[in-house]
């Protein structure tokens, strides 16, 4: 597990109860993680702007915003942290909504240290696959931005499965050019064949042209 | 999309109607120029119809000109044949009424059967004109050429409205210009024409001024009338053409016209007094005087002088006119000669009343000259008593010009006065001038005379009348008085003016009026004698009673005309009857009253009679009295048959006596009566009847019954209710002991009780009670006492009893005291208290079975940490390099959570703890402190914020921990639940507590909940009383006992906001001393 764990991770604990607080902030450092913790989800959300936790241990029972509007708040502002939820009592409709609304896991205090740690993990692992897919994606929008605007109407053309020339009949230009165009769009998408080019228009959601009827 | 995909062909068409459809659109203005805003909208809205091919076409405008709201509707007739009009009217009504705002987007609507597309276009020029709305079936509609030509169509027909508009006001404002110049010129020509008029008339007034004075001199010369100018001073300065000519003279020769000699001798003395009279004072003059003509014909004339005045007044001419009246005068001296030939007083006066005739009637009967009775001089002759009278009368005429009717006494020359009608009447000229009043005197002295006799006759009448020794009136035939004998008056001390309203002024008393008015209106009515005796109020306000008897006086037809009423005064024989009446009253009313029954007895015993009361106790009559099965009936068979013999031989000794017998009354009860009979002797001494009297006695003897019960009764009462009693020389040690008493003793009733018997029973650790209490008693003072004994069979009971101070014995006291066996009530009450707490414990244990969920938070929160921490120990502890100061720290804090858990174990065990109330010194904010440890995560559950405002220098109270805890925990749950259902407010439970006074502490838990209903706020105290669905309506009635267990109280008050609070109050710790357990004796 040591050896899995990303050197940067870090957990927020959200428990208004300081016993639970420093115990659970305890073990996760004693894990090699980093801990931060908060007493409500208010001064949860309060927190300086730094980079997101990786994952969110949370009481379900806390004064003011209970765990589930904190997790419904969050999803509000798009803050994607897995959360880890804790309760004293847990109740199979609050689990439930809980599971359902993306958490991690729904753990009764006081809990087991290897299901506390497992679900920790799997929520640094989710989180780090999101990120990553955030990461493609910018990616894969930059390389599209740097298409000119003739070469994005010619990707949407070549996507849509036209072949050269029906292209350049519909775009009024000559076949060379559009070929020109091909080879530009290709090299600056990164794309090794039309397969690849389809699935990155498919994650851009770029839609393929409507066809024109037929005669 | 499909337009789009039109061949080229159509497309060309297209476009090329869409230009011809713009030409068309152009050219409207010029069609426009001139017409109305209607005129204007139709024709477009005609041209929209057509060239798109429209279904409908509508628009709605304020008139530019008119301001009034142009509505227009045009409809493909062809198209839109599936719907009326009314109905695409009604739609777009409905369109109009929303947010017209919103409303200006294209919208595909249901109209009838079928979808519609409909186009709205706004008709603007400088600020909106109107809206045009337009709809065809087509789903694209309007197209992009459709929608040029309707914003082409709307914009030339906005300028068109405007230009309109402009050109009407415009036009408007010319027709006002025009109107307001024909006005004008119409007002300078009537002006003119005015002007002109005013000339005329000027032109021809003057014309008339100057013709008037060519015939002043002309009208002076030839009236046939004689004019002269006359100095101020009166001499004659002018005089005209037939004045001279008339006298003959020269104007030089009449200069002086006094001494001229034209006035006849007998006339120049009366003319020169009124003349120079006016000369002097300035008023115009007028007199008749005969003047000599020529021929020296003397001839009546008129002479009327009148001054003319400069600026300041002062009189500088005087213009006479002399007007023959000869002939007139003449006729004048023919009427009165005949006037004075009538055997009739006559005379004549001036409008003003001056007298200027009397006829030789009137001189010759009042011995009076001409002269004399001239002008007012006849007033002499009037009766000094009628003189004012006729004065006034005749002044009163003259103001208003009626005819004078009057009579007054006039004086014959033999100084006799006679009765006279004096008439006058006006006599006028056409325009109804008074010229003058003619009058006739006519002798009325026998008429007088004959009234006279007659009132006379009536006086004496009167005078009988009045010496009637009663009181007469008469009425009229309605009843209306007219007449009242003196004695009337007198007995009334009214005048007949006032009596005349004697219904009204308290004649009558008050108690017989209404009788009174009746009666009178029967008779009135029925004509019937009337005969009524009433009270009738004298003058000095004694009311008498009197007989009124009224006979009607009926005329030859038999009609009613009058009454007469004859009042007799029988106050007297009224007084002695009523005295009579009275007195029997009285007897009888004895009789009937008295509550003794009296039966009268024949010799044998039969009943003669008896008094009302024996037939109201019976509820039997007279008769059934009188019957031979009387006495079997109604007394008692066992008396019957009982006094039988020595009643029979009681009554046939003329001696009274008496005996006790029960009789039957009407409510189906026998009631004991004494019978004292008595005999009624004759002359001889035999029996003639008995007098029985019977008094009712059935009190008494029930009295007699009740008191040899009463005591029985006692006894049986101390027994049951286990209280004895007792009265006690101290002292003398001398006891006197009831049943009862002995009884809870178990001593021997025939044993002799002393204090050392009682001190050998009582428990031994009552001793020093007892002994303090005798000890109390012996001093004289009232004592209470509470001790248990033992009796010789073993069994304890628990005394109570008192002892008061009864009278002093000597110089000792005597008690006079109860006690009482409570033994059950103590052992009733011991199971109670048992109860009690019982039912206290099974109530905490609900509450918390409520809370498991709370308090298993509670400790899984610190088993948590404790968990967590081991762990993180056995990580470090595993490291190649053991982190020991994070283990060190770790095992501390799980040392610390370790602690928090047992403790909150502790407090739940202590609550669950099934135990006697004891009572401890507790500080009050500990134990609710404790209490909001384990409710803590049940609030946070419910969203409820627990505040908590504790005093700091709280007194300490004395009670029972676990009670006062449950107390705060029942309040606690209580204020969580009411704040379940509440929204948006926030949900606060607030604690707080105080120092109420010296010797109290007050708690106050406060709740943001629904609160209470006022009507139930007590009732929640209540056992079985509940509002929660799974409530056992316990809760607060333990509460309420518990804290009344502890001398304290709790109550709930409604906040001023929303929620409610709870208060409970509980004494202070005081130490020892209050430690009130052994003070019970």
């Amino acid at each position: 597990m040591r050896q899995a764990r990303e050197p940067e991770a870090v957990i927020a604990i959200v428990d208004d109860d300081p016993s639970v607080q420093r115990g659970l902030g305890r073990l996760i450092r004693s894990v090699g993680w980093k801990a931060e913790t908060f007493t409500s989800a208010q001064e949860f959300l309060a927190r300086p702007s730094t980079e997101a936790p990786s994952c969110l241990v949370l009481d379900l029972q806390l004064p003011g915003l209970s765990g589930l509007d904190l997790q419904t708040r969050m999803a509000e502002v798009g803050l994607e942290t897995p959360i880890v939820f804790l309760t004293g009592h847990g109740n199979i409709p609050t689990s439930v909504q809980a599971m359902k609304a993306g958490a991690i896991e729904f753990l009764t205090k006081p809990v087991d240290e290897k299901d506390l740690l497992r679900a920790i993990q799997e929520a640094i692992e989710r989180d780090r696959r999101t990120r990553q897919q955030h990461a493609t994606m910018r990616e894969l929008r930059d390389r599209y931005e740097s298409l000119t605007a003739r070469e994005q109407e010619v990707m949407r053309q070549v996507i849509s499965g036209l072949l050269n020339k029906q292209i350049a009949v519909e775009l009024k230009i000559t076949e060379d050019t559009v070929k020109f165009h091909r080879g530009h769009i290709m090299r600056k998408m990164r794309a090794d064949s039309l397969a690849d080019l389809v699935r990155m228009a498919e994650n851009l959601g770029i839609r393929s042209r409507h066809l024109p009827a037929r005669t | 999309m499909e337009r789009q995909l039109q061949s080229p062909v159509p497309e060309s068409k297209n476009l090329q109607r869409c230009i011809n459809d713009l030409v068309s659109l152009l050219a409207l203005p010029a069609v426009w120029s001139g017409s109305e805003p209607s005129q204007i909208v139709q024709s477009l809205l005609d041209a929209l119809l057509r060239m798109l091919s429209l279904d409908f076409a509508y628009a709605r405008l304020k008139d530019p000109v008119r301001t009034e709201l142009i509505e227009i509707l045009r409809l493909d007739v062809s198209r839109t044949l599936y719907m009326s009009q009314q109905d695409i009217a009604g739609m777009l009504k409905e369109w109009f009424r929303g947010d017209g705002q919103k409303s200006f987007q294209p919208l595909r609507t249901r109209l009838g059967d079928r979808y519609i597309s409909i186009f709205p276009v706004v008709l603007e020029h400088q600020g909106d004109i109107g809206t045009v709305l337009v709809g065809a079936e087509r789903e694209d509609f309007p197209g992009p050429t459709e929608s040029l030509l309707l914003s082409v169509a709307t914009k030339q027909a906005s300028i068109a409205l405007r230009e309109a508009s402009l050109f009407f006001e415009q036009k408007r404002m010319v027709d006002e210009l025009e109107r307001r110049v024909a006005e004008r010129t119409k007002g300078l020509a009537a002006a003119n024409e005015e002007l002109r008029k005013e000339i005329a008339e000027r032109k021809q007034a003057e014309e008339a001024l100057r013709a008037s004075e060519r015939n002043a001199r002309l009208i002076v010369d030839s009236i046939p009338g004689l004019v002269v100018r006359m100095s101020a001073a009166g001499e004659v300065e002018v005089a005209n053409r037939q004045l001279l000519e008339y006298f003959g003279r020269s104007l030089e020769d009449i200069k002086n016209w006094t001494t001229c000699g034209i006035v006849h001798p007998e006339d120049l003395p009366r003319a020169i007094e009124i003349a120079s009279n006016s000369f002097a004072t300035g008023d115009p003059y007028e007199m008749e005087v005969r003047v000599r003509r020529f021929d020296g014909v003397y001839r009546w004339f008129q002479c009327r002088g009148f001054p003319l005045r400069d600026a300041e007044g002062r009189v500088l001419q005087w213009y006479a006119l002399h007007t023959d009246i000869d002939d007139q005068k003449k006729v004048e001296e023919r009427l009165r000669a005949i006037i004075n030939t009538i055997p009739t007083a006559a005379w004549t006066t001036r409008p003003d009343g001056y007298c200027d005739f009397m006829n030789q009637v009137w001189l010759d009967y009042a011995g009076m000259t001409a002269e004399q009775a001239q002008g007012w001089g006849w007033a002499e002759a009037i009766h000094p008593d009628d003189r004012e009278k006729l004065v006034d009368d005749w002044q009163s005429s003259l103001a208003s010009g009626r005819p004078v009717d009057t009579e007054a006494r006039i004086r014959r020359f033999d100084s006799s006065y006679r009765w006279f009608l004096i008439r006058a009447n006006p006599l006028r000229d056409d325009l109804g001038n008074i010229l003058k009043w003619y009058g006739t005197n006519i002798d009325i002295e026998h008429r007088k005379r004959g009234e006279e006799a007659l009132r006379t006759r009536e006086l004496s009448w009167r005078q009988i009348v009045d010496n009637i020794p009663g009181l007469v009136a008469t009425t009229g035939a309605m009843g209306e008085v007219e007449f009242l004998n003196s004695q009337t008056l007198e007995y009334f001390g009214k005048t007949t003016e006032e009596l005349k309203n004697w219904a009204l002024i308290d004649t009558v008393h008050p108690d017989d009026l209404p009788p009174v008015i009746e009666a009178r209106k029967k008779c009135i009515e029925a004509g019937l004698i009337y005969d009524v005796e009433h009270r009738c109020r004298r003058a000095d306000g004694l009311y008498r009673w009197f007989q009124v008897r009224g006979l009607p006086v009926r005329n030859t037809a038999g009609a009613i005309t009058a009454w007469y009423l004859l009042l007799t005064d029988i106050d007297d024989r009224k007084k002695a009857e009523e005295a009579l009446q009275s007195n029997e009253r009285n007897l009888s009313l004895m009789i009937n009253a008295i509550p003794t029954h009296i039966h009268v007895l024949r010799t044998d015993g039969s009943v003669l009679s008896v008094n009302p009361m024996v037939l109201d106790y019976t509820g039997i009559t007279l008769e059934d009295v009188q019957k031979e099965d009387y006495r079997a009936r109604f007394f008692h068979p066992e008396d019957v048959e009982r006094l039988r013999e020595e009643r029979w031989e009681a009554l046939s000794r003329p001696v009274p006596f008496e005996n006790e017998q029960r009789v039957l009354g009407k409510d189906g009860r026998y009631r004991w009566f004494l019978v004292r009979y008595n005999p009624l002797l004759d002359e001889q001494g035999r029996i003639d009847r008995w007098y029985v009297a019977a008094t009712d006695i059935e009190d008494r003897k029930r009295a007699e019954a009740q008191v040899e019960q009463a005591y029985l009764r006692l006894a049986e009462a101390q027994r049951l209710s286990k209280t004895g009693s007792f009265i006690t020389d101290l002292l003398a040690d001398d006891h006197n002991w009831s049943e009862e008493a002995f009884r809870i003793f178990e001593f021997d009733p025939a044993v002799k009780v002393t204090v050392q018997m009682i001190r050998d029973r009582v428990h031994p650790d009552d001793l020093p009670t007892f002994d303090a209490v005798r000890a109390r008693g012996m001093t004289g003072t009232d004592v209470d006492f509470v001790f248990r004994i033992v009796t010789t069979g073993g069994a304890m009971k628990h005394i109570r009893g008192l002892a008061r101070v009864m009278a002093q014995s000597g110089s000792r006291p005597l008690f006079i005291g109860a006690l009482q066996d409570i033994t059950e009530s103590k052992l009733a009450e011991e199971a109670l208290n048992k109860t009690r707490s019982e039912l206290a414990h099974v109530a905490r244990v609900t509450t918390l079975n409520t809370l498991t969920a709370s308090i298993a938070h509670e400790v899984n929160q610190p088993l948590t940490g404790i968990v967590s921490n081991a762990s993180a120990c056995l990580r470090w502890l595993a490291g190649d390099v053991p982190n020991i100061e994070e283990v060190r720290e770790a095992i501390s804090d799980i040392v610390r959570d370790g602690k928090r858990a047992g403790a909150v174990i502790a407090r739940i065990r202590a609550l669950t703890r099934r135990a006697e109330m004891s009572s401890e010194k507790l500080d009050l904010n500990e134990t609710i402190g404790e209490v909001l440890a384990i409710v803590g995560d049940e609030a946070k559950r419910k969203r409820v914020t627990v505040r908590t405002q504790f005093a700091n220098e709280l007194s300490l109270v004395s009670g029972d921990r676990v009670q006062l805890q449950q107390v705060v925990l029942n309040l606690v749950m209580n204020a969580i639940e009411a704040m379940s259902g509440i929204g948006e407010r926030l949900r606060e439970l607030v604690i707080t507590t105080w120092n109420i006074d010296a010797d109290h502490v007050q708690a106050m838990v406060e709740d943001s909940g629904i609160g209470l209903d006022p009507n139930t706020r007590e009732k929640i105290f209540d056992s079985f009383y509940t509002t929660k669905p799974g409530g056992m309506g316990m809760g607060l009635s333990i509460c309420r006992s518990i804290l009344q267990a502890h001398g304290g109280r709790l109550w709930a008050t409604p906040k001023d906001g929303p929620g409610t609070s709870f208060h409970f109050i509980l004494p202070r710790y005081h130490g020892d001393e209050s430690n009130a357990a052994g003070s019970g004796a």
